[in-house]
């Protein structure tokens, strides 16, 4: 218990502590050191041009996979323009069929045939990934958004459309590259129900840069 | 030894990464490694670093501390005189042949925090891990350089001057740390010169001779430099005179005149006429109204008459003429030793040849109107000590049939001379009879008769300091008859004079005038004395040298691939004076 008193006192008479000196700056820094490196996923001023698959899924009785070729050209490193051209391949599903054969009743919604759209897209980060620290492996890709409008051309009438997407450009070699779209879809068709029709469209692609 | 150690470790291990990017030039980096926290074996690199960082961006810095002296506190302090320098150069320093003009020069180091086009470079966090393709960079502060003598932070007491930094106690501790590390022997080289180059700027000679003495040996100092290290030793007393023969053939710029100068009066006293002749040559370029321009240096004048001096001396008659062609008239009215001695080389020169149009009109250009007749008088005495007597007869025609009382009494003294030298009485008698005609036919006014008085002096000088050698008995006994006469009717003030004339010629003591306290003295004519063309060696005009000054002070350690034992380094390659 004296040893506390005595160890309170002590504290309690020592002078406070010089506030100390502030720490000299570095010399020439302005802010703090950074890493630096040359962007190897180049864009501004060159033409994308790929080809891949889709699958459409709208919740429609119909099974739609298609092909589809898309070409952008970046304005900068962060603002691209975009068109695709789409094919649906499109066929009931196995349930809708089973309905039909058995009721002869045939879905409300319309069979997707074909798609064209253009857009715009917006680079909104980078990044690189490495697997296993295999310098081989090191992949340099963009996380972009991605917006369009266009029609969706069904077996009934020609859609008008819209879509947003994350989207994902990754770099494989100074010359080739491939992008994955995940859309959602919204488009307005002539049925008797909601005319308004909202679906996914995941799309990969692959291509090269010019 | 322990030092040396060090800075060897220092040069080849801790300092390497900062040497590197110094060395790169690349100040992005070399920010950003001092930003980042390291090993404690860096610290004395990262401090030396640091003040280049500081010194090349123009910031505050910090004192060294006194306690404790580290082995690079010689180092960081030359970087502190380095910045002295920059405030003694003022606005000036952009263009001086110093590494300020590197520093000041924005695209000189690499500021930059990535290179490429807008978007195309990369920023990551600077984090434990490392990618390939990542380079650590830092943002440089934006340089304080623009503003002059930015060397003091706010609040910070005046930086002290360059010859403060410059003291003999930092000369005397790089010496030391060079002894044992010679790595660090330019460095020290470079102080001393520039420590030596201070102190003759600041009028402390002796100070400044024992600094460069510590020049050791100059050729550390780098091929440009190593040669002015040698004169400023020689200036400055530390060698001896002999060794500015060393220096001939080697350019020294704009200093180029003062040392041929230098060399020239050398030459000139030791009667190195060949050489001589060399190293005069320069002025031989230039355009009479340059070479003559009063506003000018006399140096260009004083080399000349040199130049033409080793041109006689070697029998170049027609390359003396092209001097004297190119000197006069332009040089006529200067009066300075060099344009006098030329002058009266010119006399001497032309007393070998024949007294005619061409002759006289060389002799009208060498001074200003009025004072031909003395120089024809001149001509004739020296054609007459040359043997030359037709000239000398032709000189004395000439001003005996002058308009003007003046020139026809220096023509009978020039006669009287001549007489003198044939031993003729008669004709000595006709002479000194025209020159003192009846006093009631003496229709010289007072200056006339002034430069006649003068004239008859100077011809009994001559005439007496020869008088034991040439003068037969006869003759002595007439010049003893006449003394006294001339003495009689030239002005009063020439008496004392016509005294001691009188004195040798009767070989005793000079009569004092009443003064006791002085001891008499005897004039005595004791031989002949060349009276023609004085010998003496004139002495060189004023020299002023413009003393280049070290590109750098400093000394950093070599960048990580340079051989083991390299020196530490100045600056950059063209800069490093032992580069250049």
């Amino acid at each position: 218990m004296s040893a506390l008193l005595l160890a309170a006192t002590l504290l309690a008479a020592a002078p406070a502590p010089a506030a100390e000196p502030p720490p000299p700056l570095s010399p020439g820094l302005e802010g703090a050191p950074v890493r630096v490196e040359r962007r190897l996923l180049v864009k501004n001023s060159h033409f994308f041009f790929t080809l891949g698959a889709d699958y459409f899924i709208r919740g429609d009785y119909y099974v739609s996979p298609g092909v589809v070729g898309a070409a952008s050209f970046y304005l900068t490193e962060h603002d691209g323009l975009d068109i695709k051209v789409g094919a649906f391949l499109s066929f009931m599903s196995p349930a809708a069929q089973v309905v039909f054969q058995s009721v002869h009743l045939i879905p409300d919604a319309q069979r997707p045939v074909a798609l064209l759209v253009a857009g715009y897209r917006r680079s909104v980060g980078y990044g690189k990934v490495m697997l296993n620290g295999l310098m081989d492996s090191l992949l340099h890709f963009d996380l972009q958004i991605a917006g369009h409008a266009g029609i969706v051309i069904t077996d009934r009438m020609a859609s008008p459309a819209l879509s947003v997407a994350p989207a994902l450009l990754v770099r494989f070699s100074d010359r080739w590259f491939a992008q994955v779209d995940v859309e959602l879809y919204a488009s307005y068709e002539t049925r008797q129900s909601a005319p308004f029709v909202v679906g996914i469209l995941p799309t990969f692609t692959a291509g090269v840069v010019l | 030894m322990g030092a040396a150690l060090l800075s060897f470790a220092l040069a080849a291990s801790a300092a390497d990464p900062f040497a590197d990017a110094f060395w790169h030039k690349d100040l992005g980096l070399l920010v950003a490694l001092l930003a980042e926290p390291g090993d404690w074996r860096e610290d004395e690199a990262r401090a030396l670093f640091a003040d280049l960082v500081r010194l090349v961006n123009c910031e505050p810095l910090p004192p060294i501390p006194n306690a404790d002296p580290t082995p690079l506190r010689e180092e960081r302090q030359l970087i502190r005189l380095e910045r002295a320098r920059r405030a003694r150069l003022g606005a000036a320093a952009a263009s001086s042949a110093t590494l300020w003009r590197d520093i000041l020069s924005t695209a000189f180091f690499n500021r930059a925090l990535g290179a490429g086009p807008e978007g195309t470079v990369l920023f990551w966090p600077v984090e434990t891990e490392k990618w390939s393709n990542e380079a650590l960079r830092a943002k440089v502060r934006a340089s304080a350089c623009a503003a002059v003598g930015a060397a003091t932070a706010p609040g910070q007491a005046k930086s002290a001057t360059e010859l403060e930094l410059a003291s003999d106690v930092l000369l005397l501790n790089l010496r030391r740390a060079a002894a044992p590390d010679k790595t660090l022997r330019p460095a020290a080289a470079r102080l001393a010169y520039q420590r030596a180059v201070l102190l003759a700027r600041a009028g402390q000679t002796e100070a400044a001779k024992q600094a460069a003495a510590q020049i050791l040996p100059p050729e550390l100092l780098g091929p440009a430099l190593s040669k002015y290290a040698l004169l400023l030793r020689l200036e400055l007393g530390v060698d001896p005179p002999e060794g500015y023969a060393a220096l001939y053939g080697q350019s020294f710029g704009a200093n180029q005149a003062a040392v041929d100068e230098r060399l020239a009066y050398g030459l000139h006293r030791s009667g190195s006429w060949a050489l001589l002749e060399k190293v005069t040559a320069a002025p031989r370029a230039m355009a009479p109204a340059a070479l003559c321009d009063k506003a000018g240096s006399p140096l260009p004048r004083d080399l000349l008459y040199r130049h033409a001096l080793a041109q006689e001396k070697l029998g170049a008659t027609a390359e003396v003429d092209a001097v004297l062609a190119q000197a006069f008239p332009a040089c006529a009215s200067l009066t300075e030793p060099a344009v006098d001695a030329l002058k009266d080389l010119a006399i001497t020169h032309y007393a070998r040849r024949t007294l005619d149009a061409a002759l006289e009109q060389r002799l009208k250009e060498l001074d200003p109107p009025g004072r031909l007749a003395r120089d024809v008088q001149k001509l004739g005495a020296r054609a007459l000590h040359a043997g030359n007597l037709t000239t000398a007869g032709m000189a004395m025609g000439w001003l005996i049939t002058d308009r003007t009382a003046t020139g026809r009494a220096r023509g009978w003294v020039l006669e009287a001379e001549i007489a003198y030298a044939l031993q003729d009485g008669k004709r000595f008698d006709r002479a000194v009879q025209s020159i003192f005609p009846d006093p009631a036919f003496d229709s010289l006014r007072a200056h006339e008769r002034d430069e006649r008085d003068r004239a008859v002096e100077e011809l009994a000088q001559a005439l007496v300091t020869t008088a034991e050698d040439e003068a037969d008995a006869d003759f002595r006994k007439r010049l003893h008859a006449q003394l006294p006469v001339w003495r009689e009717r030239a002005a009063i003030k020439r008496e004392p004079s016509f005294n001691a004339l009188l004195a040798a010629l009767e070989s005793r003591p000079v009569p004092l005038g009443g003064d006791k306290r002085k001891r008499p003295t005897a004039e005595v004519a004791v031989g002949s004395i060349q009276v023609a063309p004085p010998e003496a060696v004139i002495p060189p005009p004023e020299v002023q040298f413009d003393w280049p000054e070290p590109y750098s002070l400093l000394a950093v350690p070599p960048p990580p691939g340079a051989p083991r034992g390299a020196d530490f380094r100045a600056w950059f390659g063209e800069g490093d004076d032992a580069k250049r």
